[in-house]
């Protein structure tokens, strides 16, 4: 009876400390799940996963590790679960429903040209777009690696430890997403990267 | 130092991610080459870019839905018990999970059967893969020490815009971008 006490109260206080953690967490969440799936219906669908499975392996998490980094590592599982169901998330963007041209130049925008510094769209919050429907069409692992590293600003090892592979994958994961990343913002958007603008090329 | 070399290595030169010797070869390199230094400035603008997005934020409501779902969890998730309000997409994935334990997994159903709570749900198989590291849960570390390890999050209570770029703060050294004819450079843009 005694031990039944104890263990209700430990429950307990497992589940203060997971609403806080919940309450502390889910904008982060929330964000790294929009920038992985590219919209809110989809991201808000992660983020609650996440939590779920979060708190049903609450045990088991390792303490030794930041919970925004384990907390991202199901956000990952979660997303490729979902991708694997449904192949469409891939480059769905139900926010942004203009979709970018396949290859063709007919959906290109229209760029003038001052908006083909985007330091300045940057500045006046006209690049979200054109940057979350260029994440949308790296691979997903290139996308991941890209956002820990460039949007949460996770170390590599962070990285390898969020992913579940190596430094060296990482790497090379980090440096061809945002080389993909660099291209389609050059190539689909006008855009000046390092000096070259992509229309000139 | 080849070209080859220097640009396979640009990112990890940018993200501060090569040994000492690597980042000064890296540095010596691009101060002598034109064709890497461009596409060094290239890859360091588009990082800039990520990391000066506002942070996108969830409606009011996502904390109570989420707590509701752990509650529904907590209190034995049997998929039919799952609320009303649940997604298609996540019923569809319920739906699928008992479909599975159903076919495959008598002793699974039994087990979530008797035990109500902090029990692995027949869940998809790729959880395994992130929990196959060593597990340490003992000892508890204690609440506090939990929620103030670490901050990142505490970003995400101030207005977007407000958002620090540490990721860019420490960036590779002596590459002073130089700004070009008074329009906005990279890092005026993202408050640097």
């Amino acid at each position: 009876m005694g031990e039944a006490h104890v263990a209700a109260e430990v429950a307990r206080s497992d589940r203060d400390l997971f609403n806080e953690l919940v309450r502390r967490c889910h904008r982060q969440a929330y964000n790294i799940a929009y920038r992985l799936a590219g919209n809110h219906a989809d991201a808000e669908d992660l983020t609650q996963e996440a939590f779920v499975r979060a708190f049903r392996f609450f045990g088991r998490y390792n303490r030794d590790m930041p919970f925004e980094n384990w907390l991202y590592r199901i956000i990952s599982n979660v997303f490729v679960d979902e991708l694997r169901r449904r192949p469409k998330l891939r480059t769905q963007s139900l926010d942004q429903p203009v979709a970018p041209a396949k290859g063709g130049s007919e959906v290109l925008p229209e760029v003038a040209d001052d908006t083909a510094d985007p330091e300045r769209l940057l500045f006046h919050g006209e690049l979200d777009e054109p940057l979350q429907h260029s994440l949308n069409m790296l691979p997903h692992e290139f996308r991941q690696a890209v956002i820990l590293a460039d949007i949460e600003g996770l170390s590599y090892e962070e990285i390898s430890e969020v992913m579940g592979c190596s430094l060296g994958t990482v790497r090379s994961r980090l440096h061809r997403g945002r080389k993909l990343l660099r291209n389609r913002l050059r190539e689909q958007y006008g855009y000046t990267l390092g000096g070259v603008r992509g229309m000139d090329q | 130092m080849t070209c080859r070399r220097c640009q396979r290595s640009i990112s990890a030169y940018i993200d501060r991610e090569l040994r000492a010797d690597e980042m000064r070869d890296m540095q010596a390199h691009l101060e002598r080459c034109a064709a890497c230094q461009r596409e060094y400035q290239s890859l360091l603008d588009t990082k800039r870019l990520l990391s000066g997005l506002a942070a996108k934020m969830p409606r009011e409501e996502l904390e109570a839905r989420i707590l509701a779902r752990v509650d529904a969890a907590a209190q034995g998730s049997r998929p039919a018990r799952q609320p009303a309000v649940l997604h298609p997409l996540m019923l569809r994935r319920r739906l699928a999970m008992v479909g599975t334990a159903l076919m495959g997994a008598c002793a699974a159903l039994v087990i979530l059967a008797i035990q109500p709570q902090g029990v692995e749900p027949p869940g998809p198989a790729s959880l395994s893969h992130w929990q196959g590291k060593p597990v340490a849960v003992e000892p508890a570390m204690p609440v506090q020490d939990i929620l103030f390890l670490h901050e990142p999050w505490q970003r995400y209570q101030a207005a977007p815009r407000a958002m620090p770029v540490s990721s860019v703060q420490d960036r590779a050294p002596s590459q002073d971008e130089t700004p070009k004819d008074g329009r906005l450079t990279a890092s005026s843009a993202i408050g640097r």
